[in-house]
């Protein structure tokens, strides 16, 4: 590609204390690219991503940003209390408050291209419900929504699929593509789902402090055997094989039962 | 008792007046406290306020200076302390509050000539407030009006989500330290009002009794101000009426607000 870079970041390494959880990372995003990231519990995956979202500093390493960088991040979860009134219309204005600056102007915001994300996540319907009593899946078309709210050149998914079936990771992977294709901003998505990745993905990372291996994922969706198990109907999703050096790394992810 | 109502003396306008200017600016700060669920650290801040009071008493400062300056230390204190220790901020406020209490009661016993109304700091005494306090007051209400009319939404997208608010553009860190030390002073000046031991309840009572109105923040903003003055207003009413003391009356109105609600149904 011979765009600029959206982010790239070299030979990162990062300690708490003397517990070291990132090892010479070095990895470039793109514009237009869909990126995976990879890995078990623990192998650093929510460090790498607040070094690369600038909210910790790498103990050493360099990450260097497009000048100006919008980026549009969609946290895990998000735990609205009970005890503040909000509507999901509202949750995603607020989105939009750091530009208007005070209480009473909220109004001055141009919302057109709010609706038009409403509409594309089809989220109309939702608007007037408290935030607390939507459903997970729906939540995450929410928090996906507050996130190109930004107009993001690089979208930022923190595992956007936890704790959703194979349907709702087919249909959320599906609003991404789409997503993707209409604004052309790049995608980091977080998984710490080994083996079934999004199908687009152009790069796949796997990481355990080291990056263990890269790759492309391979289409699965019309693999029979594959059909036979989930079903038809996850165009979306896909396989990814590691390719691990077993000198380096000694976890297995379990592909030995697959 | 009527005539005395219908041609007030000064010192009755004057607790009116500083009843009502803390009720409005304790609405902004109560809801937030219950919406991040801080009210235990209004208590925490509350109980070393009394180390002010001792503090302030032992060096012959103005009480109220030396109330806001020990409660900032201590906001301040436990705000650092959270970054620097392991221990959840629920053990920090524990150790904080009662080793401020404790020693705020020592300072206090080691001064027995000086006879101060302990009662007066415990549960309040709006009719002593003077000019001085409703300066205090109006500076405050200053400082409260600015910070809101600034940061409310800031501090919104902090308490839904502070990493997301962060990488909005949110200075999160600075927008809630703001928000705790803005608490410190108003515990500090409110603290003639209802007294420390009741301050966390005029934050947080017509807070809670305005949830279940309010179908947005502003709105439950607007009726937490709404049941605050209503429990000023006829609080101290109450305890001129029945001469009972200021600060419980006006809790106890609150408090009487709050059971009210809850009758009504709930509406989202």
């Amino acid at each position: 590609m011979t765009t600029t870079p959206l982010i790239t970041a070299k030979n990162i390494n990062h300690a708490y204390g003397d517990k070291t959880v990132l090892n010479d990372i070095s990895l470039t995003l793109h514009p237009n690219e869909i990126v995976t990231l990879i890995g078990p519990n623990g192998a650093g995956k929510s460090t790498l991503l607040k070094i690369l979202l600038n909210l910790i500093q790498p103990s050493s390493g360099q990450v260097h940003r497009k000048a100006g960088l919008r980026i549009g991040f969609m946290p895990q979860k998000i735990q609205v209390d009970a005890s503040m009134p909000l509507s999901v219309q509202r949750f995603l204005e607020l989105g939009l408050a750091r530009r208007s600056q005070n209480l009473f102007n909220k109004k001055a915001n141009d919302t057109t291209e709010l609706y038009e994300i409403i509409n594309d996540l089809k989220l109309n319907d939702l608007l007037n419900h408290p935030i607390q009593q939507v459903s997970g899946g729906e939540m995450q078309r929410i928090l996906l929504a507050r996130a190109l709210l930004r107009q993001p050149e690089l979208l930022i998914l923190d595992e956007p699929v936890q704790g959703v079936d194979l349907q709702g990771q087919t249909e959320l992977y599906h609003y991404i593509s789409e997503i993707r294709q209409k604004y052309g901003c790049g995608v980091l998505m977080v998984s710490h789902d080994l083996h079934i990745v999004m199908k687009s993905t152009n790069k796949v990372l796997c990481l355990n402090q080291h990056v263990c291996c890269s790759g492309l994922p391979q289409a699965v969706s019309g693999n029979p055997a594959f059909q036979e198990i989930f079903g038809q109907g996850f165009e979306e999703v896909a396989l990814y094989e590691h390719h691990h050096d077993d000198r380096v790394c000694s976890h297995t992810h379990g592909h030995t039962d697959t | 008792m009527i005539d005395w109502l219908l041609n007030p003396p000064l010192f009755l306008l004057l607790a009116l007046l500083g009843g009502v200017l803390i009720a409005l600016i304790a609405a902004p700060l109560g809801v937030f406290m219950v919406w991040q669920k801080q009210s235990y650290f209004g208590a925490a801040l509350a109980h070393s306020a009394l180390l002010g009071v001792s503090f302030g008493l032992f060096i012959e400062l103005n009480l109220t200076v030396a109330v806001v300056l020990i409660s900032l230390a201590v906001a301040l204190g436990i705000h650092f302390l959270k970054e620097k220790t392991r221990l959840s901020s629920d053990t920090l406020l524990g150790i904080l509050a009662h080793s401020t209490l404790a020693i705020g009661l020592i300072m206090l016993s080691l001064q027995s000539q000086v006879q101060i109304d302990i009662f007066s700091y415990l549960f309040g005494d709006i009719l002593s407030i003077d000019s001085t306090d409703l300066i205090f007051i109006l500076l405050l209400g200053a400082l409260v009006s600015l910070f809101f009319w600034f940061h409310w939404h800031d501090l919104l997208n902090a308490t839904l989500n502070a990493e997301l608010a962060q990488i909005e553009g949110v200075p999160t860190q600075k927008v809630q330290l703001y928000y705790v030390l803005l608490l410190a002073l108003l515990i500090a000046v409110a603290m003639k009002i209802v007294g420390v031991l009741l301050i966390t309840s005029l934050l947080i009572i017509p807070a809670a009794a305005a949830r279940k109105f309010a179908s947005s923040p502003e709105r439950m903003l607007v009726f937490s101000i709404i049941f605050g003055l209503f429990s000023i207003l006829f609080g101290l009413l109450g305890s001129i009426l029945w001469d009972i003391p200021t600060g419980p009356s006006i809790v106890t109105v609150a408090t009487l607000i709050f059971v009210v609600s809850l009758l009504k149904k709930e509406n989202v």
